[in-house]
């Protein structure tokens, strides 16, 4: 890095207003409890935890929130345990013919959009009776979660040489007992970085919760939906709730990629 | 190959395969099914006629998100090529980046609709200077500009990731060796940064191209007139309650979508296999 | 021609270099820098190419200072380690890029490239990729691109670092052949000691960022300045002692290595009577001898070691070892007792580090 380097630091100055300054703006409507008329337009005149107190205690609200991190933490679970054993296969070269194929296929979901799915979803959930359900919706969010899970763990599969395998057959080990006893030892951090995109995603997917769960199930993304204009103007509890969802995982992913020392690709 | 090893992998395949088949297959093939059976296909056409609503919501969709694609492909590419170039506070620049990947999409329409709304920042500030200078204030809301601005802060960093990802792969010596051999700055950007990082630039692209066509929150949020085309698709499912007619318009939204990902996947597996490096 | 003064760079508080000056004397001179890993010739190279630019010190070709003359700029013929060829033009484009920028018409480039490709003898590959091409072809491919753009001097930096062996020896002497017909100066970096020997006119050996010797070869070979060229160059024998006489006409210093037992050898520096000094022998500078005599001593052989074309043996001279290289002819057993002659010592002064 070379310091002192002019057009370095303006260009750095420069995007991290660019990227901070709408996520400031953010946390002051949330903080800002009364705001100047006229002439200070842009200060609040008092500021304090007001909001978060509120959000947290209306009940429909408190129950939003608890509701996105238990679906969340599900869906990380599911699909993780949905691709182990095709990335299993694809990672470590098993599939030969075909394998672009394969590798494109834990992909496609990228290239289908959220609202045309939500269409086809609806009559193939009230058919099977999973509208408005929880496994309903934890399914419906785990689609988008497939591709950042399956190219996380087939790169981690990759990475791990494959002698090591051989030499736990060479001991008598089978199918899942070296996937247990050989990989996933070695997979963690990238069972780690699978786990946080897949809950990343998750607590970002609105349209299909909004299609197929609510009111039933509504999340912190329907409830900023709601307050941000979808049903009414309420710039402070939308505030409040979008801070709750954005700080705490830019906290989660700063420290895990700090520990671990992964990086995580979200593109 | 054994046969019997080949249906050992389809079958560590499987769970995949029937999840997908479930949630993504059925409902697409559900799509297409009650779009040409329930809505007929004359009916389908009818929709995009040019003087219909959809019409008109499809080509102002493609529009905006043609826009925003390019000013990201540009300003991302950019200052990608000014981060290998230069090398300075490169890893401060790639974290700060990163922070908009991890923002969800309804918050960033939140964000941007309370800094574009007349009374919010960015409007604000922008008027009182266009105000001094002797201009007409102006409006944000309902434009296709919002969105445009919106998208570029979530999309700016994508291009620039997966630029720079290419780039910093490029040798160095390469780029030394032309300059020994007597490129500077603009031939060294035509001659060697850009032909051998033309399919990342292509494949950010199409992702970002594809993402700001489907996406619903951030014009959901925003608003738009006429209304953003995955919007109304929504709000005919949601407030018509007409899944004949919004799954008719699905179906050009999927075969377009396709056709991007079609290319964005074939240019992925070459970026994967390692191009010309 | 080209001469650098007291450059230096630092990172931080490693000194990649540290104070290096030095001239070429000919307008045809094979130069090269020389010495271990991370002593700083690639630094003093890129200096010199202008791809880096010194903390101090300055750079002069003729009698024009170009220290702050950029690369593109300075007509260097670069020739990478990498061979850092563009993967996407072919071998034409490639040694085309250098004069298309040049903006030469058509014909002249078709001309010069084809002048290039000869010279280093890839005639026929011109629609090849860079990809196509085997490692010898692509250093060669390098090598014509360099040259092509009719550069003032060439620049080498561990150029045959990736190819085999046998390979290495033969492109050796076409590169020195090639620069003497382009009568153009060249550096060329290594850090492998036999192939500098070789190929150079004069040689710099090199040290944690400072120049410890120049010279032909021969001198650097014969006649080392310090223990770290004697030690750097070929296989040396160090022993300590402490100098009992110096004759400074002859240029000769007496040093007692043990209780009775003195060696003469060249000095290399000036070294004072009673001061603490090394002695380095080569082992192919220990014979077998006759009769008792100037720097003949008794030693035991301790450890025979069959090399093909030689033997090498370890001698103990009490609690001092030392290797001996003799013909194969020359069978000795482990345990014997042998008179041998130390020829070709150099006496250093011992520095205190
Ligand atoms: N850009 C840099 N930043 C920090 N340190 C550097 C840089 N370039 C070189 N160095 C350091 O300077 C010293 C000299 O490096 P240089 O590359 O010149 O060595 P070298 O003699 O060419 O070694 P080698 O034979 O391994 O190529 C090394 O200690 C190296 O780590
Ligand atoms: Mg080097």
């Amino acid at each position: 890095m070379k310091r002192g380097d002019k057009v370095g630091i303006i260009l750095a100055s420069l995007l991290a207003f660019y990227i901070f300054f709408p996520l400031g703006v953010m946390i002051l409507e949330s903080l800002a409890t009364q705001w100047y008329r006229i002439q200070k337009w842009w200060a609040p005149e008092k500021v304090g935890i007001k909001w978060y107190v509120q959000v947290f205690q209306t009940p429909e609200i408190f129950k939003a929130i608890w509701m996105t991190f238990v679906i969340a933490i599900t869906v990380a679970v599911f699909v993780i345990l949905l691709n182990l054993l095709p990335a299993y296969v694809i990672g470590t070269g098993k599939i030969k013919f075909g394998r672009d194929f394969f590798e494109t296929f834990g992909s496609i979901p990228q290239t289908v959009p959220a609202v045309a799915l939500g269409v086809g979803m609806l009559p193939v959930y009230s058919r099977l009776g999973w509208l408005y359900t929880f496994h309903g919706i934890v399914l419906a969010h785990s689609v988008g979660a497939v591709p950042y899970v399956f190219r996380n763990l087939t790169n981690g599969f990759a990475s791990i040489d494959p002698e090591l395998e051989e030499a736990a057959k060479v001991f008598g080990a089978k199918g899942l007992t070296i996937i247990r006893k050989v990989y996933l030892p070695l997979l963690k951090p990238y069972l780690a970085a699978a786990g946080v995109l897949a809950f990343a995603w998750s607590i970002n997917e609105f349209v299909l919760t909004m299609l197929l769960g609510y009111p039933t199930i509504a999340t912190i993304a329907v409830k900023v939906y709601q307050n941000a204009g979808g049903y009414y103007w309420a710039p402070h509890l939308a505030g409040a709730l979008s801070t709750l969802l954005v700080v705490p995982s830019l906290i989660l992913i700063f420290l895990l990629e700090k520990y671990t020392g992964i990086s995580l690709q979200r593109v | 190959m054994s046969m019997d090893e080949r249906l050992k992998n389809f079958l560590y395949f499987s769970p995949l395969l029937i999840f997908f088949a479930v949630v993504l297959f059925w409902p697409l093939f559900n799509v297409f099914y009650t779009s040409s059976k329930e809505f007929g296909l004359a009916n389908a056409l009818a929709l995009f006629k040019p003087d219909k609503y959809a019409w008109k919501s499809l080509i102002f969709t493609i529009r905006v998100a043609f826009v925003s694609t390019l000013l990201s492909a540009f300003f991302g590419y950019s200052i990608a090529l000014i981060l290998v170039m230069r090398k300075s506070y490169e890893n401060v620049i790639i974290q700060v980046l990163r922070v908009p990947l991890f923002v969800p999409y309804i918050v960033i329409g939140f964000i941007w609709r309370a800094l574009l709304a007349p009374k919010g920042y960015v409007t604000m500030i922008l008027n009182i200077l266009l105000t001094k200078l002797g201009f007409e204030p102006i409006n944000f809301m309902g434009k296709g500009i919002s969105i445009n601005i919106a998208h570029i802060w979530l999309y700016i960093p994508m291009i620039f990731i997966i630029s720079y990802a290419a780039l910093v792969k490029i040798n160095p010596e390469i780029i030394e060796a032309a300059r020994s051999l007597g490129a500077s700055g603009w031939v060294i950007i035509k001659k060697i940064y850009l032909p051998l990082t033309w399919r990342a630039l292509i494949t950010g692209t199409s992702i970002v191209f594809l993402a700001a066509f489907v996406g619903v929150s951030i014009p959901l949020i925003l608003g738009s007139e006429p209304t953003y085309f995955p919007v109304y698709i929504y709000y005919i499912l949601n407030q018509e309650f007409d899944i004949a007619k919004a799954s008719a318009m699905s179906m050009v939204f999927v075969a377009i979508s396709m056709f991007l990902g079609y290319i964005y996947f074939t240019l992925s597996i070459r970026l994967r296999r390692g191009g010309y490096q | 021609m080209l001469k650098v003064v007291n450059l230096k760079k630092y990172y931080g508080k490693t000194r990649a270099v540290d104070g290096v000056t030095f001239e070429l004397k000919r307008k045809d001179e094979f130069f090269s820098l020389l010495g271990p890993s991370g002593c700083g010739k690639t630094t003093t190279l890129r200096i010199i190419a202008g791809l880096i630019k010194p903390d101090e010190g300055r750079v002069y070709f003729g009698n024009e200072d170009i220290t702050d003359v950029p690369v593109e700029k300075r007509e260097v013929g670069f020739v990478f380690q990498s061979y850092a060829l563009f993967p996407h033009m072919t071998v034409f484009e490639n040694v085309a890029f250098g004069l298309k920028l040049k903006k030469l018409p058509e014909e002249e480039i078709r001309k010069r490239v084809k002048e290039a490709l000869e010279l280093v003898g890839l005639q026929g590959l011109e629609d090849r990729y860079p990809r196509q091409l085997s490692g010898g072809q692509q250093q060669r491919v390098a090598i014509a691109r360099a040259i092509a753009v009719h550069p003032k001097m060439l620049l080498f930096d561990e150029p045959l670092s990736n190819l085999d062996a046998k390979l290495r020896e033969r492109v050796r002497f076409e590169l020195v052949e090639l620069q003497k017909k382009l009568k153009i100066p060249a550096i060329y970096v290594t850090h492998d000691q036999a192939e500098a020997l070789v190929i150079s006119d004069r040689i710099a050996v090199m040290n944690r960022g400072r120049i410890e010797q120049i010279g032909t070869p021969y001198e650097i070979y014969k006649r080392p300045k310090t223990p770290f060229v004697a030690d750097f160059i070929g296989i040396s024998n160090f022993l300590e002692g402490r100098v009992v006489g110096v004759d400074n006409e002859k240029g000769i210093a007496t040093v007692e290595i043990k209780e009775g037992i003195s060696l003469e050898g060249f000095l290399s520096r000036n070294v004072h009577k009673g001061s603490k000094a090394i002695i380095s022998i080569r082992p192919e500078n220990i014979r077998l001898a006759q009769k008792e005599g100037v720097n003949v001593v008794e030693s035991k052989v301790v450890k025979k070691t069959f090399l093909g074309d030689s033997y090498d043996y370890r001698l103990v001279l009490g609690d001092i070892e030392l290797r001996m290289k003799t013909g194969p002819e020359v069978e000795l057993e482990v345990g014997q007792i042998v008179k041998v002659e130390l020829k070709e010592c150099i006496v250093f002064p011992k520095e205190r580090r």
